[in-house]
């Protein structure tokens, strides 16, 4: 894989966390849960901000930014703060693998951004009742 | 846990039939050293440190993902405090990301990188956000 495909992977996996993070934001609304409002849109904000940040970075490296789908998966039911927090726990997982895989394919200013992400993310996880874990982003273990 | 135990000498150019006297040097091999010196380093520390086993756990783990052996005395070095701990695990964390940024093989550089994620989750940095 190219770094140009590994920024574009990354890319398609911040649309999705965008996505989920947004119809999370709204699950969330109808509880009285303003803590988990606020992390939620908190990360929905990160997201976007990298997504942004992935546009730029395949522009730069000569590639046409992929788009986002029109719609993502969700899984059902997100009833319950607890549930929310699962989901929103799962999407920072997947995000620390993909951006793991980014950092093995890029180098220089591209993977120094990327090891900064990695590390963004798993603290990310934390918020949404993430545990400590030795090697973040590699898989379970 | 299992997983795959990486090294520089694993993941370099070398991993061929050829003798062993025609290898290439391994790239990476001196940061590999230094990253499994700094675990060892921090595990024979907080060995005799109180309130320090999950840091222990969480470094041998790392360690062992990076093909190295655990101080064969550990307990023996002096404890840490906890303003110490975290100054220690927070330059480690540093170090790991840097070496990161800087080895050849992408493979390896995934490894570091989580290590120095792993590191940053940890309960006593939580206050660095």
């Amino acid at each position: 894989m190219s770094a140009t495909d590994a920024l574009q992977r990354t890319l398609a996996a911040e649309h999705a966390a965008i996505f989920v993070f947004g119809a999370l934001g709204g699950r969330a609304s109808a509880l009285t849960a303003p803590a988990l409002r606020r992390v939620i849109g908190t990360a929905y904000d990160v997201h976007v901000t990298r997504r942004d940040r992935l546009r730029a970075l395949v522009r730069a490296a000569g590639g046409d930014p992929v788009a986002a789908e029109p719609a993502y998966r969700l899984p059902s039911p997100l009833l319950t703060a607890l549930q929310i927090e699962a989901e929103a726990l799962r999407v920072e997982r997947a995000c620390a693998t993909t951006y793991a895989a980014l950092v093995a394919e890029t180098t220089g200013g591209d993977r120094r951004w990327a090891v900064e992400a990695l590390i963004a993310v798993a603290l990310a996880e934390r918020s949404f009742g993430g545990l400590p874990e030795p090697l973040p982003g590699l898989g379970r273990r | 846990m299992a997983g795959t135990a990486l090294s520089g000498c694993d993941l370099g150019p070398s991993s061929t039939s050829r003798p062993a006297a025609t290898l290439p040097p391994d790239p990476d091999q001196r940061l590999v050293d230094a990253a499994r010196a700094e675990l060892r380093g921090l595990l024979t520390r907080l060995s005799a440190t109180t309130g320090a086993s999950s840091l222990v756990a969480c470094h041998r783990a790392q360690l062992a993902a990076l093909g190295g052996e655990p101080p064969a005395a550990t307990g023996r070095g002096r404890p840490l405090t906890p303003v110490a701990t975290a100054a220690r695990e927070r330059r480690a964390a540093e170090r790991f990301a840097r070496w990161a940024v800087a080895c050849q093989n992408g493979d390896l550089a995934r490894l570091l990188a989580s290590v120095a994620a792993g590191i940053r989750m940890q309960p006593v940095l939580r206050t660095v956000g």
